[in-house]
């Protein structure tokens, strides 16, 4: 074995020891660039060996026992961003953000990440100033929320297939916090997540290993607290032209009132656009912002755009159509939306001054003319419908469609640009444009209207008629009455007066009051003596009493038997009401056969100078007016008698006398719808031997002193004669009865009979 | 010179006079790993490696030592540890009485005590640099003298467990 001294051996020894050592060129360093950890359950072997020599120069190898052992789990993870070098991003108050962070694996081992702490302190949102959302995890199943940490891990854990979801080395997790700014909160919002990586043992993990969890790291966000951009707008209406051809003038002025840029989003469906999505645009005509406006309608009838072209002024756009809100040109032809369309370079071009943020101060109500960065007019036609010049008939919405800087999109109907807006409309088409706090639908950015100038038109007039024509016109119209005291009646005394007794009742006259305007109005409501008639004796009042209504337009429900002194009345509506006549204390005298009463006024609230009159008449003690004459034929018998005095002093045997009975309703006739009081089952009983009278004392002697009715009576308006006693012409015949039947008002007539003195 | 000479070929001869088959050096090697464990206080705790299963960062020392067992010395004793795949030399912890440390960078087949790479300098050019001790891939001792028989040299070295 032994081997003799090499000289050439032992040379080639040294030299490579000696020898320079070139390991590469080209590195960048001399240390490697990254230390890869060794994966766990990676066994370390070592052995060592050994050369030498004896002393004659033989060469021998030797070799050691072997060590072995198995590299452990040695968990360990990063966060990004992390507390020490928190991240930011920025929130609008009442918006919502994720605050995402990066969970990566520095393990020498894949594992899976947990969540620890507190919620609210040490994970998720950990300042008064935003409300926890929830967690978003993306595992690598795409983006799952949750609403606490137990869930998050639970998911984490076993929602891979009902394992864990591993993450391998240097692989990556992300776990984000959403939060939503309070509404008004200002400053910074801080959110946290503390997590952990643990690696599992074998047999889950490599084989001769156990488990272990890494130490928490803490991630962190400071989020900054800003006003987004906002949208502000204010429109006015004008109403114009005619009663017959309305107009209504709107100006939309529109002004950034928030404190960051408008963010441009896209040009689906306008002009010129495509069904890209434009995010990130800038100082590009590709993208931009629309300002949209549904015409209004009326009574579902869609109001038109008149000839007058829209103007718009401040910024550089384009006025877009649309008959349906989804598709946009520029024509304007049956047009039921408007809008503008203001491109990136229009808004946040260089050097530009409109919709700058915190644009003149403006608020979300108001953006004065001055302080507009957009000015939108345009004129529509009204309406000539009922109720067209009510305030409220119509309203209009403005709308935007625009991007703020949290990337929310914002207004309703995003995805078609628009929103309605209608004299119906729901909560939802009546959302105004403001629009930052993520699509809540409060504030302006409205207008309502009348749809027409004011055009008053009243009629006042008997019950169920109001436009009834007295006898020259509708200021004369009447309602007439014959008083009866609760219902009993009530008779002359003297025959020429009449008396209501002490406490008797009151007596109510309905009337009837139209309103054929194109406004809901308020009538007021007067009572004067009527001429014509008389005045009602002292002591008598007349109020006026609510027939009951119910809400209907601007005019609200009354009930019924209010005492009132107006009544409202909707545009093209008719309301009654009530006129209560009442007596005083004591009695009162009226003239018989007279009409009492008064002229009803009612006159506009909405233009003072229109009113309608409409005459209650009132007759007290009958109605029907019997009036007795005589006359005699001296010296003529009645079977040739032909001229007839009237007021002779006196008779002679054998003349023939002739009494007329003179009847007539004394209720007023005459003109279209009025309402009076026509006599029926009229009936005149004459009896020559009759006395008694409930008005006036008489006895009754024609009988006695004649030969009895002559001949048959005569009635003028061919009354029926019966009741004869005997029949006319025999001896003694005193008695008849001469059935008028229906006697209208303001009618008339008479009854004639003879008698021969004995 | 001459004298030297002389005097070595008596030493050789001496050696060679028993004239013996069987008289020769045997060196073995014993092998010991052991984790390495510093507490606050300073103090260090020696762990066997095979009673434990170490994790990224753990240091563990290599002690080697040689016994000649044979009837005569052994020279030109040369140790050859490795440095175990995951694992990383400590650069300086190579150590032994009788021995100086060399490293290579290629799995043993060029060695130095202080190995060097060429790298591309800033202006393109080749550098030539110290190499970053994570690289060594082996480490042995050169031992001085003769090993007697029966006598005992140690090395020692350690690795990061990367």
């Amino acid at each position: 074995m032994m081997r003799a001294f090499s000289f050439t051996s032992l040379l080639r020894t040294c030299l490579a020891v000696a020898a320079p050592v070139v390991v590469g060129f080209g590195l960048a360093s001399t240390a490697p660039a990254s230390a890869a950890a060794t994966p766990a359950g990676t066994t370390i072997s070592n052995t060592a060996t050994a050369t030498y020599q004896d002393p004659g120069g033989t060469t021998y190898n030797s070799q050691s026992n072997t060590v072995q052992t198995t590299v452990q789990n040695a968990p360990s993870m990063t966060i990004s961003p992390t507390s020490g070098a928190p991240g930011s991003n920025t929130v609008s108050p009442g918006g919502s953000i994720t605050d995402t962070y990066t969970l990566t694996n520095t393990s020498n081992s894949a594992g899976y990440f947990q969540l620890t702490g507190v919620q609210g302190t040490d994970d998720g949102v950990t300042a008064g100033l935003g409300t926890f959302t929830t967690y978003v995890v993306n595992a690598g199943a795409g983006n799952q929320s949750f609403a606490t940490i137990a869930a998050v891990n639970n998911y984490l854990t076993t929602g891979n297939a009902g394992g864990a979801f591993m993450t391998a080395v240097n692989g990556t997790i992300t776990i984000g916090v959403t939060f939503q700014a309070n509404v008004g909160s200002s400053g910074t919002i801080t959110t946290k997540l503390t997590p952990t990586v643990t690696l599992p043992g074998a047999p889950t993990g490599p084989a001769g290993t156990v488990t272990a969890t890494s130490a928490s790291v803490v991630g962190q966000y400071n989020d900054t607290v800003t006003v987004d951009a906002r949208v502000d707008v204010q429109k006015t209406a004008v109403v114009g032209g005619s009663v017959a051809v309305p107009t209504v003038s709107y100006t939309v002025r529109f002004a950034n009132g928030g404190a960051r840029n408008l963010a441009p989003v896209f040009k689906n469906a306008l002009p010129g656009g495509n069904a890209a999505a434009y995010s990130g645009c800038t100082n590009s005509t590709a993208c931009g912002v629309a300002f949209t406006d549904k015409l209004p309608s009326y009574n579902a009838t869609q109001l038109t755009l008149t000839a007058a072209v829209p103007t718009i002024s401040g910024a550089t756009g384009t006025i877009i159509y649309s008959t349906d809100g989804t598709t946009w040109t520029t024509t304007q032809a049956g047009a039921v939306y408007i809008g503008v369309f203001l491109p990136a370079t229009s808004i946040t071009g260089a050097g530009l001054t409109t919709f700058q943020p915190n644009n003149n101060a403006t608020s979300q109500n108001t953006v004065s003319a001055g302080n507009a960065s957009l000015t939108l007019s345009f004129v529509m036609n009204g309406s000539t419908a009922t109720g067209a010049a009510n305030t409220n008939a119509i309203t209009n919405v403005a709308n935007s469609t625009y991007g703020d800087q949290s990337g929310f999109i914002e207004g309703p109907g995003i995805g078609v640009q628009t929103v309605t807006n209608n004299a119906a409309a729901t909560t939802a088409q009546t959302a105004p444009i403001i629009a930052n706090t993520n699509g809540a639908l409060a504030g302006a950015g409205s207008v309502t209207s009348a749809a027409s100038p004011l055009n008053t038109v009243l009629f006042n007039g008997p019950n169920g008629f109001p436009q009834a024509v007295g006898p020259t016109n509708t200021n004369d119209d009447y309602t007439a009455v014959s008083y009866t005291n609760g219902g009993a009646s009530v008779s002359a005394v003297t025959g020429n007066t009449v008396t209501v007794a002490a406490g008797a009742a009151a007596t109510t006259i309905t009337n009837s009051l139209q309103n054929t305007g194109n406004k809901d109005d308020t009538y007021n409501l007067t009572a004067a003596t009527a001429g014509g008639l008389s005045a009602l004796p002292a002591g008598w009042t007349v109020t006026f009493e609510s027939t009951g209504q119910a809400a209907s337009g601007s005019c609200g429900a009354v009930v019924v038997n209010t005492v009132i002194t107006s009544v409202c009345v909707p545009s093209g509506a008719t309301q009654t009401y009530k006129t209560i006549y009442t007596p005083p204390a004591g009695a009162t005298v009226f003239n018989a056969y007279t009409g009492y009463g008064d002229a009803i006024t009612a006159t506009s609230v909405n233009d003072n100078t229109k009113n309608n009159v409409t005459i209650d008449e009132i007759v007290v003690g009958g109605f029907v007016k019997l009036t007795k004459t005589w006359s005699v034929a001296l010296l003529q018998p009645c079977a040739t008698a032909t001229v007839f005095t009237a007021s002779s002093a006196s008779v002679n045997p054998g003349d023939c006398v002739q009494y007329t009975i003179t009847y007539q309703n004394v209720m007023p006739s005459g003109g279209t719808n009025d309402i009076t009081v026509n006599a029926s089952s009229f009936v005149i009983t004459e009896d020559g031997a009759a006395a008694g009278g409930a008005q006036v004392a008489y006895t009754n002697t024609w009988a006695a002193n004649s030969n009895g009715l002559f001949a048959a009576p005569v009635d003028s308006n061919g009354g029926t004669l019966a009741g004869y006693n005997p029949g006319p012409g025999a001896a003694g015949s005193s008695r008849f009865t001469d059935t008028v039947g229906a006697l209208a008002a303001g009618a008339s007539g008479n009854c004639t009979f003879k008698v021969q003195v004995k | 010179m001459k004298r030297s000479i002389a005097a070595s070929s008596l030493v050789v001869l001496a050696l060679a006079l028993p004239g013996l088959a069987s008289a020769k050096p045997n060196v073995t090697l014993k092998l010991t790993g052991s984790l390495v464990t510093k507490a606050a206080d300073g103090r260090t705790t020696m762990t066997p490696v095979e009673r434990i299963q170490p994790k990224a960062g753990d240091e563990i020392e290599y002690d080697i030592v040689a016994s000649n067992a044979g009837t005569t010395p052994a020279v030109r004793l040369v140790p050859v540890g490795k440095i175990p795949a995951g694992t990383a030399y400590v650069d300086g912890s190579a150590k032994s009485a009788r021995a100086h440390p060399e490293f290579s960078l290629d799995g043993g087949k060029t060695w130095s005590a202080a190995p060097t790479v060429t790298v591309k300098g800033p202006d393109g050019k080749p550098v030539v640099k110290k190499a970053d001790p994570s690289l060594y891939t082996m480490v042995r001792f050169v031992t001085a003298g003769a090993v007697a028989p029966r006598a005992s040299v140690a090395y020692t070295y350690e690795v990061r467990v990367k």
